[in-house]
């Protein structure tokens, strides 16, 4: 059975780990992709990694504040703002792009991207959104390369970015109504569902991120 | 355009390996679940449910070294239960690579456990099993692997739960569990029409009629089994296939 790419990459990635996320699939899905996979803790750790990845599970506020517990909000604006190196945010690493969080209370968020992160709408529908939905392009990048457009991907999320520019917004689904599921601007990517959960196509979204 | 229905192989596990239960009995062994995790993986499934029985009976803590391996070779969402009663278990479940974590019994013991838990992780990651039996006409909830009754009825614990924040609930009449006769429908209907997460029915699968209904008359957002791909031919895309038949969209796989 193939397995996407078996020439392993040469890059060296770094996985945030605040200490609430799912580091073990996102981990064992980069070190079939790269010959390198760092776990991120500290600033310093950010030296030894050419791209990196905001992974998340757990709430926004909460999130927050370990990234400033570990001074790791600024020095990952750094990363991206002055030394224009790519990152890839994951389901609340997406969120967490944004200006600001409205999930609990209204928190600052990185604010790499302009936009804020509300709760999925209408009240009618079930929540979280949870399961494999469709992820429809609305242009093209080097992150979709090879990607089927409209290919289910797995989602498990109650809360959405909602960027302030159109541009930003790559990717849409639709739950209750349409919403943001991919953005980017420049370097910086963010994707709702979870790549590292989605298969064959999430192991090759995972493999271009790697390779942008 | 739309979210997909989920076909969930449930898998159990004890320290002789993988078994699978007639009426919550789990005697009968049918190998090992790293194999059977790689066949999954190869069919591309849609998620996976793997409980430690032994764990949620004995009161033994889960078998974390075997689920971390087994977790490794999923490329798809694991939702990992038995035994956890814990902030600290629910932490190091998510730590070896569970996607979600599935509680049943600490739940009746530990009621701010749920609470606590989707404050700190999250409710998305958190699932509640609900095990029952009909008893006299009303269905009541049972916990430690079915074999306790507690005193609630279906419907106020589903209710309860999803309040205190689970972000999914997984039913199982532990009658129909192995029997392969069908899934308890009715009762499905009214725990998807207490609540507004989505919920997942498993327990009494026997052959692929069994499902659309699950989803078209009684709203189930996932069909869950277990004998069915152990002692049939039938497989998840088989399912999947059977309910797109039906006209319910279900995920386009990778293969």
């Amino acid at each position: 059975m193939p397995e996407v790419d078996t020439r392993r990459l040469s890059t060296r990635v770094g996985i945030v780990d605040i200490g609430i996320a799912n580091i073990g699939s996102l981990h064992r899905c980069l070190v079939d992709i790269v010959d390198s996979v760092n776990l991120v803790r500290t600033p310093n750790d950010l030296v030894a990694v050419d791209r990196l990845i905001l992974p998340g599970v757990g709430s926004f506020p909460e999130a927050m504040t370990r990234l400033r517990n570990c001074d790791l909000d600024i020095s990952i604006k750094d990363f991206v703002s002055v030394h224009r190196k790519p990152l890839l945010g994951i389901c609340l690493g997406m969120q967490l792009l944004a200006t600001v969080g409205e999930e609990y209370r209204e928190t600052k968020g990185l604010g790499l991207i302009e936009g804020r992160v509300k709760k999925l709408e209408p009240k009618s529908i079930r929540i979280p959104h949870m399961g494999w939905n469709s992820v429809q392009f609305l242009r093209r990048s080097p992150l979709l390369e090879d990607v089927p457009d409209s290919h289910d991907f797995f989602f498990v999320h109650s809360f959405v970015f909602v960027p302030s520019e159109q541009k930003a917004i790559l990717a849409v689904t639709e739950y209750g109504k349409q919403f943001c599921s991919i953005v980017q601007q420049d370097n910086i990517f963010g994707v709702q569902f979870h790549p590292e959960k989605s298969s064959i196509m999430g192991q090759r979204l995972m493999s271009n991120f790697c390779a942008v | 355009m739309t979210l997909k229905s989920r076909v969930i192989p449930i898998l159990l596990l004890t320290k002789q390996g993988l078994v699978k239960g007639r009426s919550f009995d789990h005697s009968r062994r049918v190998g090992s679940p790293q194999s059977l995790i790689r066949v999954y993986r190869a069919r591309d499934v849609d998620e996976l449910i793997l409980l430690d029985v032994e764990a949620s009976l004995s009161g033994s803590p889960p078998s974390f070294r075997d689920i971390q391996t087994l977790a490794r070779e999923c490329n798809f969402p694991l939702a990992v239960g038995g035994g956890i009663n814990s902030m600290a278990s629910i932490e190091k479940m998510f730590e070896i690579g569970a996607d979600k974590v599935v509680i049943n019994t600490a739940c009746y013991r530990k009621p701010e456990l749920i609470k606590d838990a989707a404050v700190e992780f999250g409710t998305q990651s958190l699932v509640v099993s609900i095990d029952y039996r009909v008893v006299e006409g009303i269905p009541v909830c049972f916990s430690q692997s079915g074999t306790f009754r507690e005193p609630f009825v279906l419907k106020d614990w589903a209710v309860r739960m999803a309040d205190s924040g689970a972000g999914e609930i997984v039913l199982c009449n532990c009658d129909r569990d192995g029997m392969m006769t069908g899934y308890d429908l009715e009762n499905l209907r009214t725990v998807v029409d207490a609540v507004r997460i989505p919920v997942v029915i498993s327990g009494g699968a026997g052959k692929l009629s069994h499902f659309a209904p699950a989803i078209l008359e009684s709203g189930a957002s996932a069909v869950a089994a277990g004998s069915i791909f152990l002692f049939t031919q039938i497989t998840p895309s088989a399912i999947r296939d059977e309910l797109s038949r039906n006209g319910i969209p279900v995920r386009n796989s990778s293969r």
